[in-house]
């Protein structure tokens, strides 16, 4: 940051989108990315602070929408949101973190210890994607963290807002970490559709233990058509562990995060299940 | 350098900073030294401040951010001659020990209690989840904040009398 010799402030995201058209922009939302960023070449910085049209969350019956500027602890404290997604963005960070930590921000940077991006992947979340040339489009939050976030970012785009499909069904989640403000050791969230007590459709996610949160579709087809029992949830939580490349942890060793995928797997499928 | 101008404990302030410098350091360069520098990176909270009234780490806070924005410290809560019930909670309940946390947990105390008049030791836990503490094991701190919520529930119904 240290040669920025711009700060800008713009009030709409089509000033924005405009002002991205630039090189070497850095976009400031919450502000905790900023401060590891050591890039000298960054000429420009783009704070969105002011745009008060990505701030709203809106839930009707069909979808939740939340704005890319909305922050955790605003969240947290929605009396209208999903349970999983409360507790998920309860366990972001510390309090004046999630005072400042936003929706777009926990899916820009791709890093291991973004826990939103591992729930938005079960809830099957599209991102919303502007850019001056390209208008708004609409990716699947799977697509977008597959490409990683900065090429899916690059060409001057910004993320604007994500949208979860709703009914959500059965759905849950967990943070495992050593306390309740550390980073991540592991995430898993799961969501279930079951109808005749057969698993119609399955989504698995994790992240923590691998570079960047995905889903596992190993895990998803090993439990399509089979019965909502204990036996097939443990089968898909092995699968899991099976198709997974770990990020070497210096906290916590493989055969750690092995165990913790395969119990936290097969207990969130349970409990998805009831 | 960033023309900025900000509001810090009710005084209007009006400078220019470098891009890179944080909320924090201009703060201490100004003479703001409550507001202490631990870590320096989001992790230990001694840099807490309200920003608009929400509580922040101050080392995260690009000072070009704050722009037009207002800052309060613990200066604004109050002095030893006129002290917040939060202060003089703190005091009663040997709440502070060697002090270096303490400015920003009271301001971490001061917008739970804002937002939540009557907190649980679970909200308090939650409330101060961003504040390290080395001296104390915080009991004394949750303890504190019960003791000043309460007392300002109460200052402010002989207020409505």
């Amino acid at each position: 940051m240290i040669n920025v010799e711009r700060f800008l402030r713009p009030v709409s995201v089509s000033e924005a989108v405009n002002l991205l058209q630039e090189p070497a922009v850095f976009l400031l939302a919450g502000g905790t990315a900023a401060s590891m960023v050591r890039d000298e070449k960054i000429r420009t910085v783009i704070d969105l602070s002011g745009l008060e049209e990505l701030k709203a969350i809106d839930v009707n019956g069909q979808r939740i929408r939340l704005g890319a500027m909305v922050t955790m602890t605003r969240i947290r404290r929605h009396p209208g949101l999903p349970e999983a997604l409360v507790r998920c963005a309860r366990g972001i960070g510390s309090t004046p973190l999630r005072n400042v930590i936003t929706v777009g921000g926990e899916l820009a940077h791709g890093v291991y210890w973004n826990d939103l991006p591992v729930l938005l992947l079960a809830l099957d979340a599209v991102v919303e994607v502007q850019s001056a040339t390209e208008g708004v489009r609409r990716v699947p939050v799977a697509e977008f963290l597959a490409e990683h976030p900065k090429k899916a970012l690059s060409g001057g785009r910004m993320i604007t807002a994500v949208e979860i499909p709703l009914p959500a069904g059965g759905v849950s989640y967990e943070k495992f970490a050593r306390t309740l403000v550390d980073y991540t050791l592991c995430d898993v969230a799961v969501r279930l559709r079951i109808e005749g007590g057969l698993v119609r459709d399955a989504r698995v996610a994790v992240g923590g233990v691998v570079p960047l949160a995905r889903r596992i579709p190993e895990a998803e087809q090993a439990l399509s058509g089979m019965p909502a029992t204990p036996e097939s949830f443990a089968h898909a939580a092995r699968a899991a562990v099976e198709n997974l490349a770990f990020r070497p942890d210096f906290r916590i060793s493989r055969e750690y995060q092995k165990h913790l995928v395969e119990t936290l797997v097969r207990r969130h499928l349970a409990a998805a299940a009831n | 350098m960033i023309p900025i101008q900000m509001d810090i404990n009710g005084q209007m302030v009006e400078l220019e900073v470098a891009p890179d410098l944080t909320l924090l350091d201009l703060l201490r360069d100004l003479g703001v030294t409550s507001v202490k520098k631990g870590c320096g990176e989001g992790d230990c909270g001694a840099c807490g401040v309200l920003l608009d009234g929400v509580y922040v780490k101050s080392c995260l806070i690009l000072a070009a951010a704050a722009n037009g924005r207002r800052v309060e410290t613990v200066e604004s809560l109050g002095d030893v001659e006129n002290p917040h019930p939060l202060q003089t909670a703190f005091v009663d309940a040997g709440a502070v020990q060697c002090g270096f946390c303490i400015p920003s947990m009271l301001l971490a105390a001061k917008s739970l209690i804002d937002e939540n008049p009557d907190p649980t030791d679970e909200d308090i836990r939650e409330g101060l989840d961003g504040n390290l503490c080395r001296c104390t094991g915080y009991v004394k701190q949750i303890e504190a904040v019960k003791m000043a919520a309460a007392a300002m529930r109460q200052e402010k119904e002989e207020g409505h009398e």
